[in-house]
C-alpha cells in the first residue's frame, strides 16, 4: 500500500506523542519535587559589614555547573549555560556587597588562585525554585559548605524589580554563613589559610622547590615551613599569579556587562517558569478535582494553555539570543605577557586553562625546570 | 486547502512493511514573507467547521430516536467549541514572517511575535522533547519538516512545512485540535522568499547592545 510522504511523516509523530485518536497524556503536574530538595531556607537577610573582617580573605566563585537538560535541547542548554553564570554573578555581588571580603573574583574554573573557592551546581532552576549543591573550600582543605540549598519564591517576589532577584534570600544565606566560619576562626588559623594558599600556588608551579613546605594532617594541608622571603622564585612566582589576575579581571568586564543586560531577560523568564508551574499546579488539581468539565475546550481555557506554553519558549528564546551575543562577543582575548600579545580562543573556561598553562610554561622554561 | 482531517482518519502503514529510507533535509534557510493570496484565512475555515456542525445537526433532528436528545456539543463539534479552536488558530497562524536558520546541527523556524519552532538535526528523527508542558516532537524528510506539540487540555497543534521544488515558496500547514474537537482545524498558509536587507537595513543580536541594525551591505559568503 503506498502512502503520501506527509501522512507517513503524521502518523509517525502521531505515535510518537501518544496516539492521535486518545486524548494526551495529563503532563506532569508540577516539576517533581525531588524528595531530596532540602526545605527552602525562607527570608535571608544580608548582614553587612562596614570593614572586612581581618585579614582579608580574596573569594573566588567559580562559574557554575549548569542544570541539567534533559533530551539534548540546544536553546535550553544555552539557556542553562548562561545561567550558570549569571546566578555566579549575583553571588559575587551579595559577597562584594557584604563588605566581609577582600576581592571577591569569579573564575571560569577552579583554580587554587584564591585562599577560599565557592562552586555550586545548579539541581533545579525556575521561577518556583533554586536548588544549588553549593561547596566552598579553603586552601587547607577545611570545607565550609557542602550541601544542597534551596530557595522557593513568594508572590511577594513578583514581579521582579528592575534590579530584583527573586533568589537573593539564598545568596545571602550562602554569604551570611561564609562569614560566619571566617569569623568564627582563630586569627591563628584565617593566617594560616592565606600562607597555605599561596604555598599551594607556588607548588603547583614549582613542585620539587615548594611542596616539601606543605604538610598534610587528617586530610587537612599546613605549612610545615616557610620559604625566605628573599626567595627569588618567589617573586617570579606573585608576577605569575598577577598575569593570572589579569586575565580573570579582563574576562570579570565581560561577566558584568552579562549581568547588567541579561537581568531583565532573565526576570521575564523567571516570571514566564512561574506562570507555567503555577498553571500546572492549578491544572492538576482542576484534573484530580475533575471539576475542569465546564470550562475545557474553550477559548478561554485553550489560550491559557498557549499563552502560558508560548511565554516560556519566547523566554527561553530570548535567553538563547543573549547567551549567542555573549558567545560572539567574547572572542578572543588578547593578552599581554612580558611586551608580547597573546591571543586565546574557545570558550571563556577553555582560555583560562589555555592561559593558566601558558603561565605555568612560561615559569618553567624561565626557571630552567 | 481547506481540510478537515482527524488523525484517526489516516492510513496506517502495515507493522511489516518496508521502511523506506530518510532523505537528508533539504535547506530552509532564509527570509519568507506570508502570501495573501494563496493561503487560508480562519473565517473560512470556521464557515466550513459551522457548515458541517449545521448537516450534522440536521442528520441527527432527522433520526432522534436512534441520536437521543439534541445538545450542543455534537461529535466534538459544538460551536462554541469550533469557534473556541479557530481563534486558537488564528492566534497560532498570526505569523506572517519566517526567518529559517539552519545549519547541520539545528533548524530553526523563527515566527514573527511568536516562539520559534526549532529541531536538531543531530539527533535520530523523530526527536522527542518532554517539558513540564507536554511533548514536543519534529521529524523531517527531505523538503517536508514537521513539528507537533501535545499540551494540557487535549490542545495538540502540528505545523509541517513544506518546500516547493523550486525552493521558492513554502507551505506552512498547521493543525489544531483540542479534547473537545477531534477534528482538526487546518491552516495553510503559503510563504515566499524575500529579501529583508532590501528594507534598507539588517539586523543581529548581540549582549552588550542588544539588537543592532545596521545599514551596511551583509559580507559577501
Amino acid at each position: 500500500m503506498k502512502h503520501s510522504l506527509p501522512l507517513v511523516l503524521i502518523m509517525f509523530l502521531c505515535l510518537q506523542l501518544a496516539g492521535c485518536g486518545q486524548q494526551p497524556t495529563v503532563p506532569t503536574v508540577k516539576q517533581p519535587a525531588a524528595p531530596d530538595w532540602p526545605p527552602a531556607i525562607g527570608k535571608v537577610p544580608l548582614v553587612t559589614r562596614a570593614e572586612p573582617i581581618e585579614p582579608m580573605l580574596d573569594v573566588g566563585v567559580v562559574i557554575f555547573t549548569p542544570a541539567p537538560v534533559p533530551g539534548g535541547d540546544e536553546a535550553l542548554s544555552a539557556v542553562r549555560d548562561v545561567e550558570s553564570k549569571l546566578l555566579a554573578t549575583r553571588l559575587r555581588r551579595v559577597l562584594t556587597r557584604s563588605g566581609a571580603w577582600g576581592a571577591v573574583r569569579l573564575l571560569p574554573d577552579s583554580s587554587l588562585l584564591t585562599p577560599l573557592e565557592v562552586s555550586a551546581t545548579l539541581l533545579h532552576s525556575d521561577g518556583n525554585d533554586l536548588v544549588l549543591r553549593v561547596r566552598a573550600v579553603d586552601a587547607t582543605g577545611r570545607i565550609w559548605i557542602n550541601e544542597a540549598l534551596h530557595d522557593q519564591t513568594t508572590e511577594a517576589d513578583y514581579p521582579i524589580a528592575p534590579d530584583g532577584d527573586p533568589f537573593a534570600d539564598l545568596w545571602h544565606d550562602i554569604a551570611n554563613r561564609l562569614a560566619a566560619q571566617w569569623s568564627q576562626l582563630s586569627h591563628e588559623e584565617r593566617r594560616a589559610v592565606l600562607t597555605v594558599a599561596e604555598l599551594r600556588y607556588a607548588a603547583s608551579l614549582a613542585p620539587q622547590q615548594f611542596a616539601e613546605y606543605l604538610g598534610e594532617r587528617d586530610g587537612r594541608r599546613y605549612a610545615a615551613r616557610l620559604p625566605a622571603e628573599s626567595d627569588p622564585m618567589l617573586k617570579r612566582i606573585a608576577a605569575i599569579r598577577g598575569s593570572e589576575l589579569m586575565f580573570i579581571d579582563a574576562v570579570d568586564e565581560q561577566y558584568v556587562d552579562l549581568q547588567q543586560s541579561m537581568s531583565a531577560t532573565y526576570a521575564a523568564w523567571c516570571s514566564a517558569t512561574k506562570a507555567r508551574a503555577d498553571w500546572l499546579e492549578s491544572y492538576g488539581e482542576r484534573v484530580a478535582r475533575r471539576d475542569n468539565d465546564a470550562d475545557a475546550g474553550s477559548f478561554a481555557s485553550l489560550q491559557s494553555v498557549y499563552s502560558t506554553y508560548r511565554a516560556v519558549k519566547v523566554q527561553e528564546q530570548d535567553l538563547f539570543d543573549y547567551a549567542l551575543g555573549f558567545r560572539n562577543e567574547a572572542v578572543p582575548t588578547v593578552m599581554e605577557y612580558e611586551g608580547r600579545a597573546i591571543e586565546l580562543k574557545g570558550s571563556l573556561e577553555s582560555r583560562y586553562r589555555q592561559w593558566r598553562a601558558l603561565l605555568a610554561d612560561i615559569f618553567r622554561l624561565e626557571q630552567g625546570f | 486547502m481547506v481540510l478537515m482531517l482527524g488523525c484517526g482518519t489516516k492510513p496506517r502503514p502495515a507493522p511489516d512493511g518496508p521502511v523506506r529510507e530518510r532523505q537528508p533535509l533539504l535547506d530552509f534557510s532564509g527570509s519568507w514573507e506570508v502570501d495573501f493570496s494563496a493561503s487560508d484565512s480562519v473565517p473560512r475555515q470556521i464557515s466550513a467547521n459551522l457548515r458541517q456542525w449545521q448537516r450534522d445537526m440536521e442528520r441527527r433532528a432527522r433520526t432522534p430516536s436512534r441520536s437521543g436528545p439534541l445538545t450542543l456539543n455534537l461529535g466534538g463539534r459544538s460551536p462554541e467549541a469550533v469557534l473556541a479552536l479557530a481563534d486558537m488558530a488564528e492566534l497560532i497562524t498570526a505569523p506572517e514572517l519566517l526567518q529559517i536558520l539552519q545549519d547541520t546541527s539545528s533548524v530553526r523556524v523563527r515566527r514573527e511575535n511568536s516562539f520559534a519552532l526549532v529541531c536538531q538535526l543531530t539527533r535520530e528523527p523523530p526527536v522527542v522533547t518532554n517539558t513540564p508542558f507536554g511533548r514536543e516532537a519534529c521529524t523531517w524528510d527531505g523538503r517536508e519538516l514537521l513539528f507537533r506539540v501535545a499540551l494540557p487540555e487535549g490542545l495538540v497543534i502540528e505545523h509541517q512545512l513544506l518546500l516547493a521544488e523550486n525552493r521558492n515558496t513554502l507551505a506552512l500547514t498547521t493543525e489544531v485540535s483540542s479534547s473537545r474537537v477531534r477534528e482538526p482545524l487546518r491552516v495553510r498558509k503559503v510563504y515566499r522568499r524575500y529579501d529583508p536587507t532590501a528594507q534598507g537595513f539588517r539586523c543581529t543580536e548581540t549582549l552588550s547592545k542588544g539588537r543592532v541594525c545596521t545599514t551596511e551591505a551583509p559580507p559577501k559568503p
